[in-house]
Order: structure tokens, then sequence, then C-alpha cells
């Protein structure tokens, strides 16, 4: 299934975030947006998954508009997981999976089989079906984070977005979560597009990088070709040595020094009015 | 507002089923309602009244029938009315402190209803009802314009619909100043209370109730997955802004058509969701028929008390209610404002 966007402009109100960002979401991989705080990853991946309306270019999925699909059409596609949800009070792991069919469910109609068999698989997915009788708010960050999952799984889409999905974990519930997120497009050839803060956790588990500077696309491509001190310096601002992972291979980037702003290489500005609207 | 809605209050007891806890409710509430159908005003001895309600035919059995029995309906159609409404903006607005109040809906109904005592107090007695439908209904349309702005956030529904609030409160006061010989019938609807109501009244109000009500709860899924948050749900295909409006519209309509027989009762609105959501939970297929019939009982415990307290007065049930409702509301905030 495939992802597309061509030039978005993303705003909030009258203050352009994101201007003219054409980005193709590799299928069947793991596609990672980085960049600065406010650069406008987390916007993008909001357009991706219809949360933001354009105020011009579009998304398309598979084919379509997603602006002239309906929100059901979707769900049914792309599953999305916003950055912090509240689970509703006292719920069990299990009753948080079923949210995951909504898009599949008749008002009043009972569950299918096929619902059945979509929670009990994504619950044993994520290794939560031995949580399922337990109320989400007792279960650990890494576990919770995994519950989410699960739901967003229960959706039965070949595309899944997770803004940030380990702000706020440890390092090992980190990892837990990306190890899932690893296993599923291994296993299930998921789609996965995720917004990550840590380069050296996005350059380990990303086939795909996506480098978002002030609203635009700077860079992109796999990770060794993407991550250079260069790109450190002008888009994060850190002078940094970046070295094969002595186990995994992948790009590790060590941080030295902040670089004052004016040794950077300009880009493009970084917020621009919108025609002074307002 | 998000933060008050995120704390999560603890049940009270082990959780009985649902089944069990309405079967309990409901047949205190049948036993209310007899014992109601005997309390009032007029000194009726309490056993003949009682052998008149339940069908014996001796001689207090017309002014059972004819002046009791409609109020008891009406606590019955007024309280399912007003808990299922208030537990539907609760869950919309995602605030446990909504009520069909906050968003203008009593507020909008008292300047409708006092505009007609007050300016036309000739006007006949069942345009009452109309005009207090109609001004319930306006104020919400008005907040929900108001609160508009790419959609209608919860919180900006809540802020709006407290401003609105307080302009028709201070319209209501205006007229009441401007026009002081009618005041009286007037303040009395703006409390709200069901004396004097007859047949007609139950008649005005229960297809609302019987039509709005099954509506609502075929939304009650759909109202679980809003209360995921506007992003989690968009995600899982509701199309959010579409749902909020027309379960808040159901709801309004609802509690407008209700409001407008009973007049301005507060309170039942905003505390039968909570005790119903405190015995089952917060699915909404559950705890809006609970809330229902918590609202029915509040009703006729209001009303009879009101009767019954010290007759020949009349106390409006709205008073009482409110009686009850308010030291809820403190225990409710003390409770969740830490």
């Amino acid at each position: 299934m495939k992802l597309t966007a061509d030039s978005l402009v993303l705003a909030y109100g009258p203050k352009v975030i994101v201007d003219g960002v054409s980005i193709r979401i590799p299928e069947g991989r793991i596609s990672v947006l980085i960049g600065p705080n406010g650069s406008g990853k987390s916007t993008i991946l909001r357009a991706l998954s219809r949360l933001l309306k354009p105020q011009s270019g579009q998304v398309v999925l598979d084919g379509h508009s997603i602006q002239t699909m309906t929100t059901r059409e979707v769900a049914r596609k792309l599953a999305i997981l916003p950055q912090q949800s509240t689970a509703p009070e006292a719920i069990t792991v299990e009753n948080l999976v079923w949210y995951g069919r909504h898009p599949h469910r008749r008002a009043i109609l009972p569950p299918t089989p096929a619902d059945r068999r979509a929670v009990g698989w994504a619950m044993a997915a994520t290794g939560m079906d031995k949580f399922r009788a337990r109320p989400v708010d007792e279960l650990s960050g890494g576990q919770r984070q995994r519950a989410w999952i699960s739901l967003a799984l229960a959706q039965e889409t070949d595309i899944l977005l997770l803004d940030e999905p380990t702000t706020f974990l440890d390092l090992s519930h980190q990892l837990d979560v990306l190890e899932l997120c690893a296993e599923l497009n291994r296993e299930q050839g998921k789609t996965i597009v995720m917004v990550l803060h840590d380069i050296n956790l996005a350059a380990e588990y990303a086939h795909h990088l996506f480098v978002i500077r002030s609203g635009c696309l700077h860079t992109e491509g796999d990770p060794p070709a993407v991550l250079t001190s260069d790109l450190l310096r002008d888009v994060f601002g850190v002078e940094a040595r970046v070295m094969p992972h002595p186990v995994t291979g992948a790009p590790l980037c060590i941080p030295l020094r902040k670089v004052p702003r004016e040794d950077r290489r300009p880009h493009r500005p970084a917020v621009v009015e919108n025609g002074g609207s307002l | 507002m998000a933060v008050l809605a995120a704390r999560p209050l603890r049940p009270w007891v082990v959780a009985p089923t649902l089944p069990v806890l309405l079967a309990v409710l409901g047949g205190a509430a049948v036993v209310l309602s007899i014992f109601s159908l005997a309390i009032s005003g007029a000194h009726l001895p309490l056993w003949p009244a009682l052998q008149a309600a339940v069908g014996a035919d001796n001689r207090y059995g017309p002014v059972i029938r004819n002046s009791q029995l409609p109020r008891v309906l009406l606590c019955w159609v007024v309280g399912c009315s007003l808990g299922v409404a208030g537990g539907v903006t609760q869950g919309v607005i995602r605030n446990p402190l909504a009520s069909p109040d906050v968003i203008g809906v009593s507020k909008g109904a008292g300047v409708g209803a006092a505009l007609l005592l007050l300016v036309l107090p000739t006007a006949p007695v069942i345009a009452i009802p109309i005009a207090a439908f109609s001004g319930g209904l306006l104020a919400f349309v008005a907040v929900y314009l108001f609160a508009y702005r790419q959609g209608a956030s919860p919180v900006r529904l809540a802020l709006t619909g407290i401003a609105v609030g307080a302009i028709c409160d201070s319209i209501v006061r205006f007229l009441l100043v401007k026009w002081p010989i009618d005041i009286n019938a007037a303040l009395i609807w703006l409390v709200g209370s069901l004396y004097g109501r007859t047949q007609v009244d139950v008649l005005e109000v229960l297809p609302w109730m019987l039509v709005l009500t099954p509506a609502l709860l075929f939304f009650a899924h759909r109202l679980d997955v809003l209360g995921l948050g506007d992003d989690l749900a968009i995600g899982l295909g509701e199309p959010v802004e579409r749902t909020r409006l027309v379960t808040l519209l159901l709801a309004v309509s609802l509690a407008s058509a209700a409001v407008a027989v009973a007049g301005a009762i507060g309170f039942v609105g905003l505390v039968a969701p909570h005790i119903a959501r405190r015995l089952v939970g917060g699915q909404h297929l559950r705890y809006l028929p609970l809330s229902a019939l918590v609202g029915v009982l509040l009703m006729l415990i209001a009303d009879s008390l009101g009767r019954g307290i010290h007759p020949p007065l009349d106390v409006p049930a709205g008073l009482i209610t409110a009686l009850i409702g308010g030291p809820f509301f403190l225990y409710l905030l003390a409770r969740i404002v830490r």
C-alpha cells in the first residue's frame, strides 16, 4: 500500500510549520523522521495520517487523496498512534485493544469471528495476551506502549504510524518498543513510519531516514548515507563524530559540542509567515 | 479542564453487575413511585391513598390519577431525560463537571420561558414549553458556533457554554426587574417544579424521551471512542466533529424537552451520570441506562420531599435537587481538584 505526500504546506493558524514537503514512504520498510525540536516532523506525521489538513498539497494513500476518503476508510488502511494517549479509567488491556476494531465494526452488531481473531492476534503479536485482563493503568510504561500498539495492530492495516513512541520510556523500554516494531516489520511486512528523537536509535532501526529541518525535507536515504557529521552540524547544530557501531555496524553519532548558529550552513528561513493574514 | 477529566475516580464498591443494579434501582424507583403517588400537600391519608395508587377504587382515586400520577410519570420522563442527556454531555465534553446547564441549555430555556411568562403573561400555557425548548436549542447553537474554530473542541465548548449561560442569566434577571408583576410564576419555573403538571405535559415530553434515549444509546460505542481523545478517535475512523455535533444536538434536544415542561431543574444532569459511572464504570452503553434510572430516583425523591416536607406548601423539586446536588458538587470538587 502506497503512502505519499505531494508538496505539503502545513500550518497551525497563520503560522506555516511545513513548507512544501514531498515524500514517498517506502513500502514494507521502517521509515523514521528525525529533526530538531520544532522542525515539523510530528506535523508531517499528523498530515500523513489525516489528523491535520494541509493548506495545500495532498497526501495520497493507495491512489486516493486522503482528504477525499472517509476517515473510516483511511482507518482500515492506516493506523496512527498519537503522541500521548490516555486510556479510559480502569480499562483492561483486552478492552483497550478492542477499540482497534472500531473502523471494522457496525454500531450495535456483535463482534464477528474476524474481530475476535484480530484482537487475539494483536495481543499475541505484542506479547500482551498474558496481560489481557490487567487494567492498563497498572502496566509499566513499556507494557502500556505495547498495549497501545496492540490497539493499532487490531486495526489490521498495512501501514502503522507512530508519533514518538519511545518518549517518556527508559532505555530498556525504548528498545523493547523498537524491537517490537522491527519484528512487526520483519514478520508481518508492515510499513512503519515513526518520529524519533534519538538519532542513534533511529540509525539502528530505520531502513530509511527522513531528515526534517525548519519545515523542509533536508535529506533522505538509508542511515549510513544520511548520517554524517556535516548533517549533524547543519541540522542539529552539534559537532559530532560519526562512526560505525562496533557491534551492529549502524552509524553511531557521538556528540562533541554545540555549534554556534553562525557556523551552520543556512537552509531556509525557519518560519514563513503566511501572507500576513490575521 | 482536561486535567480534571483525566483524574480517575475509584468506584465506591466492588462492582455488582449491571443487571443487578438496574433491577435494584428500578425496583426502588417503582416502590418510591407508589409512595410518591400518595404524598400530597392535600393531606391524603397514607393507607387508602396507597391502595388507590395501586388501583383500588376509593374516593382518593380521582385525585391520585389526575394530579398525582402525572407528576410521578413526569419524574420518570424528566429524570431519565436529564440523566441520559447529562451523561452524553459529560462524555462528549470529556469533563466531569459538564452538564446541560454548562453548555447553556437550561439557561437558554430560562430566557425563553421568562420572556414568555413576563413579557407576554397572557400567552397560553401551552406556549411555555415551546418557548423554553426553542431557547435551550438556540443557546446551544450559539455556544457551538462561538466554540467552532476548525472544529469545536471540548474545552472551548465548556468555556463558551459558561459564557453564554452567564449572558442568558443576566437577560433573565433584567426581565425579572423590568416586569416584576408576574415574577412569581417565572421564579417557580426557573427553579424547576412539577406543580400543577397534567397528563398533557407528560404527553408533550414523552415522545422526545422515547425517541432520543434509544438514539443516544445507539451512539454509545462512538461516544466511548470519542473518550480516547480526538486524535486517536479520528485514527480509529470516527468522524469526530460530526459525531460530537450530532450527539450533543440529540442530548440538548432531550434536555430542552425535559426542561421545557419541568422548568430549569438543576444538578440531576450533573449528578446522575456521576453516580452511574462510579457504579459501573465509564462505558456509555453500561452507564447511560443506569444514569437514567438514577435521574428518575433523584426526581422522585426531590418531588416527593417537596410535596411532603412542609404541606400544603409545594417546595419546587428544582430547589431540592439543588439542595442535594450542591453538596455533591462540592464533594466532587474536593475529590477531583486537589
